[in-house]
């Protein structure tokens, strides 16, 4: 086959040219001010309270760029305990089996949660961490309080929880928060480089070690998932539903714990049990995206739903495209307790940015 | 010599492809395109979040798409929504997700896809009547290109954007051969910039550029000028497309998103050589490999490795006899069984080598029924994976012509049948002919490639 030389190829190196030129140009110029982390103009300022031991009224003003700009208020009244926002520990160690999970989980969990905190400024460090790193956090019962350890592998690393050792515990009664996902927590003790063989199964007695008794339904159920939306969870717009391991409403009560996920029957998609100083926030299934689990659990920690008493209001609007600010005249369904309410906005879209907390004072 | 494209095909594959771009696509892969033009509307940097795991490329066209449709006060909504109707089909297959991109996002993204597929057309088009001198050969190229059903289904269904790289691999092969090194280095770190793979075309093109028969008769001068020319415009285009990433301070995101996010345990199959495991008797080898992914990754790269090679030796020996025939024989055979050779081998890497295949196939009047298999079987294992309507889910969410309910429970179905013929389940028993008949099709090819240049060379 021979080349006629009379064809002619500048028009395709114009194509490329205008390609790569272009497509460099444009996307230095949108992510550069006045584009990089452009939030829409949203903003809330909070114009005036009344808040007793009666009544709560929370008077807002809201401005906003965009027409039709949908916007989620929660408020929840605050327990004694300092509001902080905790250092975050992701557990990641592919050394050691997981289950429960997908696949892309372990890594994704730390990608996803460091990314979403991120983009919203999140005050505390968010740091991968493998199963030495973890036992070297949990020894560490001093500092215990306002670190969180995530671990949503479905399996904790033996050299943190087997027959023998127990790192959580004394951490979590430290002040320390453990994050679960994957199955039911305890149930499995992973060895480094071995698959899960029926010897790593501590079952339900390795849950009850870690919980007690009567908090998670067994024999759990893969893919039930829960209908009924808690409060907590329609407020901060949560969207994990699977309950196959799901931790007992009762035991919530019981333990003056949150029910913050989607309910089905008598079990709870998450929940957070306060145990001495810190507790454990469970999300009681398998994780099959990281992604949104992420979204959740960026929402809980960046709002403070963890040092709430359990009385949450939420509101659910759709601001119009007026110029000036919207005023919101909220009359809460409760009372304020002496230490207070927490105050969150945040625009429920998709890969939205915007998020605002304030903590109010009575 | 000026020349008239075939309006009647050009207009008809547009046509195609805009009725069906809005209403289908392949969520779990678009999912990753959603969040990235969200992150231009909300002017996060390209990596900052995870989900986009390729070079920048298609991602800075997302970013665009993203913040045009911001400063023109577009909501968010625009791009679609998360539809939790589908959570008992993204739990039993972890192949679905509860993105579902809306009508109007998926004729915006697939728009620009569909540039590309066009573009790629006139390439081929003016190619082979380059080479040819018959208008209507390179019509019929054009024909065979752009109507293709593999072709539309990447692009106006599945949205998958690596009709990208198999244009730029094209324009990297044709400038060479027009002697414009310096924009075939361009057009080579465009493709690399989208997605890796041309990266194994180095060796294959080096060597081309260093033995071609006019660097011999003329000087060493030359064939270093030539080689300077290719890498100058190989580090160019390179720089200009990191120089986001730079200013961002983007770059180990980025390494970290393309590199580390993709070392998971793997599975094997697809249009690669373990194809077969798709037939009942071998059905234990997926469960082997995922439990041996170590063996499997180390045996898959040397074979690669080894196959790169000996393509780039093929490349060589052949552009002294026909520099035609040995750098396009040469570009295909490396990217194809680079595509064998890999675990598991996705069907839209076709694209990668398609345009050229397309140009030597009409060029050459050999392996015409290799391309027509190449280009329907694919077609048939991407809609065996969840079924055929798996696509619809946009159709599902935002008509109800559908319901959102009965297409997930189509999908479990289709995921959970059992096998009627050959396979281990309903789907294996059509990846199974898709696959074999896809890889056969494609080593025929080589052995076509091999007789012809014992016919025409020895």
């Amino acid at each position: 086959m021979d080349i006629r030389a009379d064809a002619h190829w500048a028009w395709l190196e114009f194509v490329i040219g205008a390609l790569l030129i272009g497509v460099a140009v444009v996307e230095i110029v949108i992510s550069s001010s006045p584009f990089q982390l452009a939030e829409q103009g949203l903003s809330i300022d909070v114009t005036s309270t009344s808040l007793t031991d009666r009544a709560s009224l929370v008077d807002l003003t809201v401005s906003h760029g965009s027409p039709k700009q949908p916007l989620d208020l929660a408020a929840f009244a605050l327990g004694k305990r300092p509001v902080r926002q905790s250092s975050v520990y992701v557990y990641d160690d592919s050394r050691f089996p997981v289950a429960d999970v997908a696949p892309t989980v372990p890594q994704g969990i730390f990608d996803h949660l460091s990314g979403e905190l991120a983009t919203r400024h999140y005050e505390s460090s968010v740091v991968a961490v493998s199963a030495e790193d973890l036992a070297r956090v949990l020894k560490d019962t001093t500092t215990a309080a306002g670190r969180v350890a995530v671990i949503m592998t479905g399996v904790i690393p033996a050299n943190v929880f087997s027959n023998n050792i127990d790192l959580l515990t004394p951490w979590v009664q430290a002040g320390g928060v453990v994050v679960w996902g994957g199955g039911a927590i305890g149930f499995w003790s992973g060895e480094n480089g071995q698959s899960l063989s029926t010897d790593d199964a501590l079952g339900e007695n390795g849950t009850q070690r870690l919980l007690g008794s009567n908090v998670v339904e067994f024999p759990t159920t893969f893919g039930s998932q829960g209908d009924v939306e808690s409060a907590f969870a329609s407020a901060l717009d949560l969207n994990y539903n699977f309950t196959g391991s799901g931790v007992f409403l009762d035991s919530i009560t019981a333990h003056g714990g949150l029910d913050l996920g989607w309910d089905s029957g008598q079990v709870t998609s998450v929940a957070y049990l306060p145990r001495g100083l810190g507790g454990f926030l469970i999300f009681g299934g398998e994780i099959p995206d990281e992604a949104s689990v992420s979204v959740d659990l960026a929402r809980i920690l960046m709002s403070g739903a963890l040092y709430g008493t359990g009385r949450v209001a939420s509101k659910h609007l759709i601001l119009s495209g007026s110029a000036t600010g919207e005023t919101v005249d909220w009359a809460l369904p409760f009372p304020t307790p002496t230490s207070g309410l927490m105050l969150v906005a945040f625009d429920p879209s998709p890969d939205a940015l915007y998020f605002y907390r304030r903590q109010i004072r009575r | 010599m000026r020349l008239q494209l075939p309006l009647g095909p050009l207009i008809a594959g547009l046509a195609i492809r805009f009725v069906l771009a809005p209403f289908t696509a392949w969520n779990f892969d678009v999912a990753p395109w959603f969040h990235t033009a969200l992150s231009g509307y909300y002017g996060v940097p390209l990596y900052l979040r995870p989900g986009f795991s390729y070079p920048p490329v298609w991602g800075y066209l997302l970013q665009i798409f993203g913040t045009a449709l911001h400063i023109t006060r577009t909501g968010p909504s625009f791009f679609g929504v998360v539809d939790q109707s589908y959570a008992k089909a993204i739990s039993i297959t972890n192949d679905f997700t509860d993105v579902v991109t809306a009508p109007g996002f998926n004729l915006l993204f697939k728009a620009a896809l569909f540039a590309f597929d066009l573009l790629t057309a006139v390439v081929i088009y003016r190619f082979v009547n380059q080479l040819t001198a018959r208008p209507n050969q390179a019509r019929l190229a054009f024909l065979a290109w752009f109507l293709n059903p593999f072709v539309i289904y990447e692009s106006a269904v599945h949205g998958a954007f690596d009709a990208i790289v198999g244009f730029a691999v094209l324009a990297t092969v044709i400038l060479i051969l027009n002697g414009r090194e310096y924009w075939a280095g361009a057009a080579w770190a465009m493709g690399i910039l989208t997605k890796l793979s041309p990266v194994t075309l180095a060796l294959e093109l080096v060597l081309a550029m260093a033995v071609t028969p006019s660097s011999i008769q003329q000087s060493t001068k030359l064939t270093v000028r030539r080689l300077a020319a290719f890498g100058l415009g190989t580090g160019v285009a390179t720089g200009c497309l990191v120089a986001p990433l730079l200013l961002q301070g983007s770059v180990p995101a980025m390494l970290h998103n393309v590199f580390a996010r993709a070392q998971t345990p793997i599975t094997i199959g697809g249009m690669s050589l373990s194809g077969f495991r798709y037939l009942k008797p071998f059905s234990g080898l997926l469960e082997w490999a995922f439990q041996n992914s170590g063996i499997v990754i180390q045996a898959t790269t040397i074979a690669q490795i080894v196959a790169i090679v000996l393509w780039a030796i093929w490349t060589a020996v052949m552009v002294r006899k026909d520099r035609v025939f040995g750098l396009f024989t040469g570009s295909v055979g490396t990217l194809a069984s680079f595509m064998l050779l890999s675990p598991v081998a996705n069907p839209q890497y076709i694209l990668w080598w398609l345009p050229a295949l397309t140009v030597f196939v009409f060029a050459s009047g050999r392996g015409y029924w290799q391309f027509a298999v190449i280009s329907v079987a694919p077609v048939v294992f991407s809609l065996a994976i969840l079924g055929p309507t798996a696509s619809l889910a946009p159709l599902a969410t935002y008509t109800h012509l559908i319901l959102p309910g009965v297409l997930n429970n189509q999908i479990v179905a289709w995921y959970t049948a059992p096998a009627r013929l050959w396979g281990a389940t309903l789907a294996d028993d059509f990846f199974a002919p898709s696959s074999l008949a896809t890889v056969a099709a494609i080593i025929s090819l080589f052995v076509i490639w091999i007789r012809l240049a014992r016919e025409e060379f020895s």
